[in-house]
């Protein structure tokens, strides 16, 4: 008996019963595409990409209102395939196209993207690519989304392989000064929370107030001198 | 395949974990909710009142109106409305760990003020709080037998921070090599008996001293100075000293220099200077290197020493001559000159630096400066000290000071000839 992988029969039922509604991003490393089941109409976020999928994969057993539903993961080799759920809102990004947001509510979503962050951190994840593209506004709730730059931390490693991450919120240590651990994610919520408020990284304008400081303690370019876990910025905020 | 999905019945990959036929998720969950951060002193206290409550219902407001402990360890915390913050600057700004770097066996003080503000805002509310503290303690801890370290009593009204709620002074010094840690503890008590108990890491680390003289290392042309500053500086950390002692010769140029380091000159039995000929530049260095006993001997063009970037030069014993411009402040750069003497230069002086961070040292005692176009030419000082000059002479000067930019100055003890009024703007 021919023992099929669950890649290639994930990837024909795919074709067959779901059709690409639009084609969201497209990289070297993969693709996400918008899907759409025919036959019901449910929608899902279809991710294909290179590399490992080990964060997709602990995810699976996972719920949070904070992080996208993980349906279904499966693995060819280096190739994955990622069903997840589609999260209906606008992200940060589009949003701020229109204003800044409050004090408030950026300590509101940030929260939320803290307890985002603790579940993946608490599964020796990094999630690596934070940004306001990565971020939708689902209700009165934060959903971070996309870990296709996300890692394992591996303590033993002396310094990331490849450079991931967006420029400008990635971490000093993401571009090769050491392994980005749990830390560089809180460095890349400090520039969050800082474009939120004033629209600008803090190199170029810090946030005033309590705010600002919490957001000076988050990027501090010493790993070392940053908040020690999202716990500890929870906290703060 | 043998598996069915026992929402559609339809046949399902034994793997899988989603029905994709009807989108039925079959993967069991665990709702992953983050712990509530509570300070560790509350958890403890939250469970004793709990167990008491269950025990003795009675006591319920009995045991709520009892004094508490608050505790935290960020360099900030949270009474009241109140926000307490360990911070050396105005307004606070938390420290959660002190660290320096020291020589070894050599004494160090630093302070560490306690200050008071709202918890969302920055205004001062020292006066405020005190009224409702019985008192503050600060105590050191520290196991590490290669550090001696211990703090002043916490002192009120200290003239230093007269805006700080108190101020704890810090001594210590190290005996050996290697990073060596303390904890620094504030007991605040309140009169209603609540203690608020802050703690701070102290984290100070050795620093070593390099020091090169001519007689073991080749130093004898500028090539080879240069060589060997080069080569020490990328070895060694850039807290550590560098310290070289330069023989009585001519050198043919100047240095290029990009970390601190003390130069030292001599005089040979001929009576030769260390002499460097050539511009010295200086830039970008932690700490206050210093030249001393050296000569900088221009041809009428250029700069004899420039300091640029945060760089805070010293120059002690020393003769510029000869240069367009003799000693140069740039950027954020601080210069300051002792018993040094500045003759012939077309600028004896010059100040041309912005948002200066750190003030070295606004004393520019006995020095000369003779003959120059202008002997002191201030641009741009980007700060409020006042630039004293006690016991230095300014003769034959064409203009002794330019003070362009206004600067604060006191020449209350500075000589100048009869015959020449310099601007003094």
């Amino acid at each position: 008996m021919r023992v099929i992988n669950i890649y290639n029969w994930l990837l024909e039922v795919l074709k067959e019963e779901y059709e690409t509604v639009r084609l969201l991003k497209e990289s070297p490393r993969g693709s996400v595409c918008f899907i759409r089941r025919r036959e019901n109409g449910r929608r899902f976020i279809l991710r294909q990409f290179t590399g490992s999928g080990e964060v997709y994969r602990k995810l699976l057993g996972i719920s949070c209102p904070n992080l996208p539903t993980v349906h279904e993961h499966a693995q060819l080799g280096d190739e994955n395939l990622v069903i997840e759920e589609f999260i209906e809102g606008d992200t940060l990004d589009f949003l701020l196209r229109g204003g800044l947001m409050s004090p408030k509510e950026t300590r509101e979503i940030t929260t939320q993207l803290c307890r985002a962050l603790w579940v993946l951190h608490s599964m020796a994840a990094v999630h690596r690519d934070i940004k306001p593209d990565n971020v939708i506004i689902r209700g009165s709730e934060a959903v971070l989304i996309d870990f296709d730059a996300a890692r394992l931390h591996k303590p033993e490693h002396e310094t990331d392989t490849q450079v991931l991450g967006t420029t400008g919120f990635a971490a000093p240590e993401q571009y090769g000064l050491s392994q980005s651990d749990t830390r560089a994610d809180i460095y890349s919520l400090g520039v969050l929370m800082n474009v939120m408020l004033t629209g600008q990284h803090p190199s170029k304008k810090l946030a005033e107030g309590r705010l600002g400081r919490i957001i000076e303690h988050c990027t501090r370019v010493n790993p070392q001198k940053r908040y020690k876990t999202v716990l500890h910025l929870m906290s703060a905020l | 395949m043998n598996r069915v999905c026992p929402y559609c019945g339809k046949e399902i990959h034994e793997q899988s974990g989603f029905c994709p036929h009807c989108t039925q998720s079959l993967n069991k969950r665990a709702a992953a909710k983050p712990p509530r951060a509570v300070p560790r002193r509350a958890v403890g206290v939250g469970i004793a009142v709990l167990l008491c409550a269950a025990l003795v219902l009675g006591l319920n407001g009995w045991l709520c109106s009892q004094p508490q402990t608050y505790e935290s360890d960020t360099g900030e915390a949270l009474y009241s409305g109140y926000r307490l913050c360990l911070s050396s600057e105005e307004p606070p700004v938390p420290v959660p760990q002190n660290g320096y770097h020291a020589m070894l066996d050599y004494p160090y003080r630093y302070p560490v003020p306690l200050y008071v503000t709202p918890e969302d805002g920055d205004e001062l509310l020292t006066d405020e709080f005190m009224e409702n503290v019985e008192f503050v303690t600060a105590g050191i801890d520290c196991s590490d037998i290669y550090m001696s370290i211990s703090c002043t009593e916490p002192q009120q009204h200290n003239e230093y921070f007269p805006n700080a709620a108190a101020v704890t002074f810090v001594d210590f010094s190290l005996v050996a090599p290697g990073v060596h840690e303390a904890e620094l503890t504030w007991s605040i008590t309140m009169k209603n008996g609540d203690v608020i108990r802050m703690r701070q890491a102290q984290r100070h680390t050795s620093i070593s001293v390099y020091q090169y003289t001519a007689a073991d290392t080749d130093m004898g042309t500028i090539e080879e100075l240069q060589s060997l500053v080069d080569r020490v500086s990328a070895e060694i950390d850039e807290y550590d000293q560098l310290k070289i002692y330069l023989p009585a010769v001519e050198y043919a140029g100047g240095l290029r220099l990009e970390r601190s380091v003390f130069l030292y000159g001599s005089i040979g039995p001929d009576g030769q200077r260390t002499t460097f000929t050539g511009p010295t530049e200086i830039s970008g260095t932690r700490g206050v290197p210093e030249f001393t006993d050296i000569s900088f001997r221009g041809s009428g063009q250029g700069v004899g020493v420039r300091a640029d970037g945060t760089t805070r030069l010293h120059l002690t014993g020393c003769r510029v001559s000869g240069w367009e411009t003799g000693f140069l402040a740039l950027d954020s750069a601080w210069i300051n000159a002792d018993e040094t003497v500045f003759e012939g230069n077309e600028v004896g002086m010059c100040f041309d630096a912005e948002d200066t961070p750190m003030v070295s040292d606004d004393f520019y005692t006995n020095n000369t400066f003779r003959d120059n176009g202008t002997a002191v030419l201030l641009l741009s000082v980007s700060n409020d000290t006042s630039l004293k000059f006690p016991g230095t002479l300014f003769t034959g000067n064409d203009v002794d000071i330019d003070n362009l930019c206004a600067h604060p100055l006191d020449l209350s003890e500075a000589a100048f000839d009869e015959n020449i009024q310099g601007d003094k703007r």
